[in-house]
């Protein structure tokens, strides 16, 4: 059987089709579906063993980066807080990793309260640019198993930098290893270089830059032949591996 | 009721900076710049209820805050208003509108946005040149002194 | 409102109706309309003049263009009936490629992806000057936003896949404005906030483009957008149906841009209007784009079109031309109910499309907008009447027929007049060592890093930007094309086809020669997709022309000159053009003076690559690599950065050789395509000297004699490095392929100038004779700053 992916979109959700491909590339089954439709019970969440909320400008990022969807997926709170305590893997890339931010699922908090935010970054701008990522081994997140010590992925975002509610909430990420992966030369003045979080049970995972912009060798800025698949590939391949 | 909405001091120093550098152009006599963003909704709503809009909905609370009123005023600094003229679509407010029904406001009768800006060391009538010059546009946007 | 006595009213009275309304009717005009009335036997609405208004404005008919040109040249006089039809439609005729699918007569140009491929490709590029001019932001959201709706509404609904941007500002240092018009910097700060805002909020890659400074764009600066579609070779034809429905989707109807399309006729002054601007709201248009796509896999549409310059009324009456229009305007979902019924019918808000709908699949595509939180009205019928007929609930707002409306434009002839300018040459002494030169050509803001401008875009979006605007370890080096592979549209990982997008425009050869210039712009476009291994034999052009007044006839005499330079070129290039535009009246009066711009022609091209994996980058790749020049370097400092920089009377422009160029680019991708050449780079602003700086800046440098170069004989020292001109290309050979390499560059022209080296130094030289010896790292922070600096 293959595992099912729902790829989870709203208005001016942008990278659905990319996201969807990766997890098709992995052999999962990959479905494209609008939050009104989950909302309405057309889609249900829980036929699905695995969710991606893809990058993008869902509402236009307006009030604040991903806050519009952040506050519909509210509306449907018990079916996600399921979905993530039955330990299935969920990926937020860029924009749906502010979305779960805002949602306050990540980081992950028994009040459901949230506990960190993601900010305009310090040049004051949205930023495309490929970035260096330091991989923390110890991290429990299923995503990032098996990756190199460094890898590269591209950024694209206004709103990236990191901050936790207080110092005991980032000493909780660094101690805990939930932050998966960190910047090597700090793009947006994220607190202590967190480029993403992730849960405690590590199938719950967020993070700004793009892995499924880096899945294919031809798609790095560096033109060198050294293999078809790239970095990228692997986040999508420990998801669905997880799920066989 | 009008809603601001403001960057907390501790992470309000490259907001700050960026404005001081743009007003500094013209009026390099300024001495300090903050930027607020103003929801001004109309509904049958109560008190407590625009303060959860402004607390679930409009601020992100661990970078931001906010207040109720339409008279915020802080201590010598001008305060500058800046909304879209008559006629002009207000984009952002179809948005948060929208976000509004999504946490359970589906009363609004009319929202309109714009933003305050608060400058020191200027005079009301070079501030709110300020704001003309750097950040509006006068064919759409109207500015004023709170 | 009715016109109580138009039927009947003077000349004079007739013009000064068009001016108090703002239709930018002119006589010959108003007076065709007059008849057409006095034949009706009555007077018209307010919501028909509007609408003729509309119809025949510049914007929408581009009716100099295709209009009839008494053309005086030298001694010599040509007489054009249609312009446009006897130059740039003249060279796709001729040239009559089969994989051309669709010109001229769509909202793009389309092309086929391959013979195998069931994908095409749409692409168009407009402008949108005058409202960038009055307000930036909002002016370059609704310029982008207004040429995405053209390729959603291509054929049946192509899916856009890149967008383009090239910008032309006034130097940044210039402050201080006359009244009523914005400086140069806040400009290009708007122009390049809209743009990224809209375009990264749609989520189309924006991946190619340029920016271009110059003083005669300081009260005119243009901005011109593009964009690209992917559609199914088997959705490219539309065709109304009698009896379906007039489906609006997107945003609603509001007083927005009323006039904007007659707008782009009339010169910039101090009492723009402000309802001429247009705001935009991107989340709209991806609610209208998601549903066009959900619709036309559900085929549930048989014809659309994008609400563009006159709204409404250009869209509908488009649309119904064959079957005639019943519509009732009380049905449009409005933004507020101020709105007078001729404003519906011609106001320009943003994000709304029209469909053609059956009947009975109406209710399919409802559900889909509920989904999508997309508003949705159906305002009549293409009811088969031939006629226009508007209602506002009961009453009768237009009664017009479609034959009228669509040919009843009257023509008259415009003189167009163009005299060749004096030639001279001077050059500069010989000097010692030409650093200091470099250094000032690489801060000079037409040639150094445009990274600040390109980073606020998302150009990864969609993962299929291969080739993107910098390459290379870091991203230092700035690339000639984009190349974009579409795998994440068509879901096809295994699928290696794609294609690359260049673009060519030279400002400063329009000054000179714009005859000549069309030949640049043309080269430039068709080299750069060389230079990434593009299969240029497949190549089609986009021409957008932006003038100043065309009733000037030195100014049309300019435009007739590059069109017939189009013309030549594209035949000798075998480049048909595929779609275009034009612009004129970018002119302002300031202080009762004349300012216009100069001739400006962009041509944006685009050919399919075989195979993306086999595109290459411009930066060194490999120490020892021996380095080549294709084409020859030529006297002449015409139209150069380094001209313009050192202030040197030099108007000569190196002259191109199409049919030699072309022999070059055909060897270079072939080599490409073997893998022989490693690297390419276009030799461009700055010439040879700042190529290879660019070629440099990611760790690998050079050393080059001159010496060994193909040259005109007697050629200067300054002229090596710094001549422009057309036809070259620095190409880095892999050191193991060279035989074979020379093998197939048989019939080109080719020289051996030296070799990628790790010093970290470029080292050029002429024999014995020391040019220029730089670090790389220190030329690249030069290079890379100066924008920041200035803003």
């Amino acid at each position: 059987m293959k595992p099912k992916a729902l790829i989870l979109r709203g208005a001016a959700t942008n990278c659905d089709l990319e996201t969807a491909a990766a997890f098709r590339y992995c052999g999962a089954i990959a479905d494209i579906a609008h939050i009104n439709e989950v909302l309405k019970g057309i889609k249900k969440l829980s036929s699905y063993d695995m969710l991606a909320l893809p990058g993008g400008f869902s509402y236009g990022d307006d009030i604040s980066a991903g806050k519009i969807f952040a506050l519909k997926i509210r509306t449907l709170r018990k079916d996600f807080e399921k979905f993530i305590k039955d330990e299935k893997p969920v990926i937020g890339i860029c924009n749906g990793f502010q979305v779960l931010v805002k949602t306050g699922y990540l980081p992950e908090n028994r009040e459901g309260l949230r506990r960190a935010s993601l900010f305009l970054n310090d040049a004051g701008h949205f930023i495309c640019k490929w970035v260096k990522l330091k991989i923390n081994k110890k991290s429990p997140c299923v995503f990032t198993r098996g990756l190199p010590d460094e890898i590269e992925l591209p950024m694209a975002h206004g709103e990236g930098k990191f901050i936790a509610a207080d110092k005991k909430e980032l000493e909780k990420i660094i101690a805990k290893n939930l932050s998966p992966v960190f910047y090597s030369d700090n793009p947006n003045g994220s607190q202590a270089d967190i480029a993403g979080i992730c849960n405690e049970k590590g199938n719950l995972f967020g993070l700004m830059p793009h892995p499924e912009r880096n899945f294919f060798s031809l798609q790095k800025q560096k033109k060198e032949s050294k293999g078809f698949l790239s970095e990228g590939y692997l986040f999508f391949k420990n998801a669905v591996d997880y799920c066989r | 009721m009008t809603i601001e909405v403001f960057t907390k001091d501790i992470f309000a120093e490259n907001e700050r900076k960026s404005l001081i550098k743009k007003i500094s152009h013209f009026y390099p006599n300024v001495k300090d710049a903050k930027e607020s963003k103003i929801y001004i909704v109309e509904g049958p709503y109560k008190k407590n209820d625009f303060f959860k809009m402004g607390k679930d909905v409009f601020c992100d609370f661990i970078s931001e805050d906010f207040a109720i009123s339409s008279g915020r005023k802080l201590k010598d600094f001008m305060a500058v208003e800046m909304f879209f003229k008559q006629g002009i679509t207000d984009v952002l407010a179809q948005s948060a509108a929208e976000a509004l029904i999504a946490a359970g406001f589906k009363k609004t009768k009319k929202i309109k946005t714009g933003k305050v800006f608060y400058i020191k060391g200027l005079k009301e009538s070079e501030a709110q040149n300020a704001v003309k010059e750097c950040f509006a546009n006068e064919l759409i946007h109207r500015v004023g002194i709170r | 409102m009715i016109m109580d006595n138009f039927i009947n009213a003077r000349e004079k009275e007739l013009l000064k109706l068009s001016e108090e309304f703002g239709w930018s009717l002119n006589l010959a005009e108003l007076k065709q309309a007059q008849k057409y009335f006095k034949d009706l036997k009555r007077n018209p609405t307010r919501a028909e003049i509007e609408t003729i208004a509309q119809t025949w404005s510049e914007h929408c008919k581009h009716k100099t263009f295709s209009g009839p040109v008494e053309f005086y040249f030298g001694k010599k006089k040509k007489i054009f009936k249609n312009l446009f039809k006897e130059t740039i439609v003249y060279v796709t005729r001729k040239l009559n490629k089969k994989w051309c699918l669709s010109v001229f007569k769509d909202n793009a140009g389309i092309i086929e992806m391959s013979s195998k491929s069931k994908w095409a490709l749409a692409f168009k590029a407009e402008t949108h000057n005058h409202p960038c001019a009055i307000a930036p932001y909002g002016g370059a959201e609704t310029g982008v936003g207004g040429v995405i709706r053209d390729i959603l509404g291509t054929g049946l609904g192509a899916k856009p896949i890149l967008n383009t941007d090239n910008f032309c500002f006034g130097p940044l240092q210039k402050e201080e404005m006359p009244k009523g018009f914005l400086s140069p910097k806040k400009i290009f700060e708007g122009v390049v906030e809209g743009v990224r805002d809209y375009g990264n909020r749609m989520g189309i890659p924006t991946a190619a483009g340029s920016v271009h400074f110059d003083e005669s764009y300081l009260f005119n600066p243009l901005v011109y957008v593009g964009c690209v579609g992917l559609i199914k070779k088997n959705r490219i034809f539309k065709k109304v149906k009698k009896g379906n429905l007039i489906a609006v989707i997107g945003g609603p109807t509001g007083r927005d841009g009323i006039h904007g399309a007659t707008f782009s006729s009339a010169d910039i002054d101090e009492n723009a209007s402000s309802s001429a601007v247009q705001i935009g709201h991107a989340v709209n248009e991806k609610k209208v784009l998601d549903v066009i796509m959900k619709a036309s896999e559900k085929n549930l549409y048989d014809a659309l079109t994008d609400c563009g310059a006159g709204g409404f009324s250009s869209a509908v009456g488009e649309l119904g031309a064959e079957t005639g229009v019943s519509a009732d305007l009380s049905k449009a979902l409005l933004k507020d109910s101020s709105v007078k019924p001729w404003e519906i019918w011609i106001s320009e808000s943003q994000e709304r499309m029209v469909l053609s709908v059956p009947k009975n699949k109406i209710k399919e595509l409802e559900k889909i907008c509920e989904i999508e939180e997309c508003p949705i009205c159906v305002l009549g019928t293409f009811d088969g009447s031939g006629k226009l007929r508007v209602f506002y609930k009961k009453e009768k707002l237009i009664d017009m027929d479609m034959s009228f409306l669509h040919g009843g434009i009257p023509k008259f002839f415009k003189k167009a007049v163009y005299n060749p300018k004096t030639k001279y040459g001077f050059l500069p002494k010989e000097r010692k060592d030409y650093g200091t030169e470099l250094k000032k050509i690489l801060k000079d803001l037409n040639v150094c890093s445009k990274e600040e401008i390109v980073r606020q875009y998302d150009h990864e979006v969609q993962g299929g930007c291969v080739v993107k605007p910098f390459c290379g370890r870091e991203g230092f080096t700035p690339t000639d094309a984009a190349v974009i592979w579409p795998y994440s549209f068509t879901q096809e990982p295994g699928n290696f086809e794609g294609f690359a997008v260049s673009h060519g425009f030279n400002f400063s050869a329009g000054k000179i020669d714009p005859y000549i210039s069309a030949f640049y712009a043309i080269d430039e476009a068709v080299r750069s997709l060389a230079c990434v291994g593009a299969d240029i034999s497949r190549t089609a052009l986009l021409d957008n022309f932006c003038c100043g007044n065309p009733n000037n006839p030195f100014i049309l005499g300019d435009f007739t000159a590059a069109a017939l330079g189009c013309r030549d070129a594209a035949l000798a290039y075998k480049t048909p053009f595929i779609s275009g535009k034009d612009s004129f009246y970018n002119q302002s009066k300031v202080n009762g003076k004349d300012y216009s711009i100069t001739l400006s022609l962009l041509i944006s091209a685009i050919a399919p690559i075989k195979d993306v994996r086999k595109a290459v980058s411009p930066e060194f790749k490999k120490a020892g690599n021996p380095i080549y020049l294709f084409g020859k370097i030529k006297k002449g400092l015409g139209a150069s950065v380094y001209s313009k920089i050192f202030g040197l009377k030099n108007n000569i422009l190196p002259v191109p050789e199409p049919d030699k160029h072309l022999k070059d680019y055909f060897a270079l991708i072939k080599a490409i395509d073997k893998y022989y050449a490693v690297s390419a780079h276009d030799v461009s602003k700055g010439g040879i000297a700042a190529a290879l700086t660019k070629m440099s800046f990611d760790g690998l440098s050079c050393e080059i004699d001159f010496k060994k170069a193909l040259s005109q004989k007697g050629i200067s020292e300054t002229e090596l490095l710094f001549s422009e001109g057309t036809g070259m290309v620095l190409a880095e050979i892999d050191a193991k392929k060279e035989k074979e390499f020379l093998k197939i560059a048989k019939n080109a022209r080719v020289s051996k100038i030296g070799s990628v080296s790790s010093s970290g130094k470029i080292s050029l030289k002429f024999g014995g004779k020391k040019l220029i010896e730089e670090e790389v790292n220190y030329l690249r922070s030069l290079w890379k700053n100066v924008l920041r600096d200035k803003l």
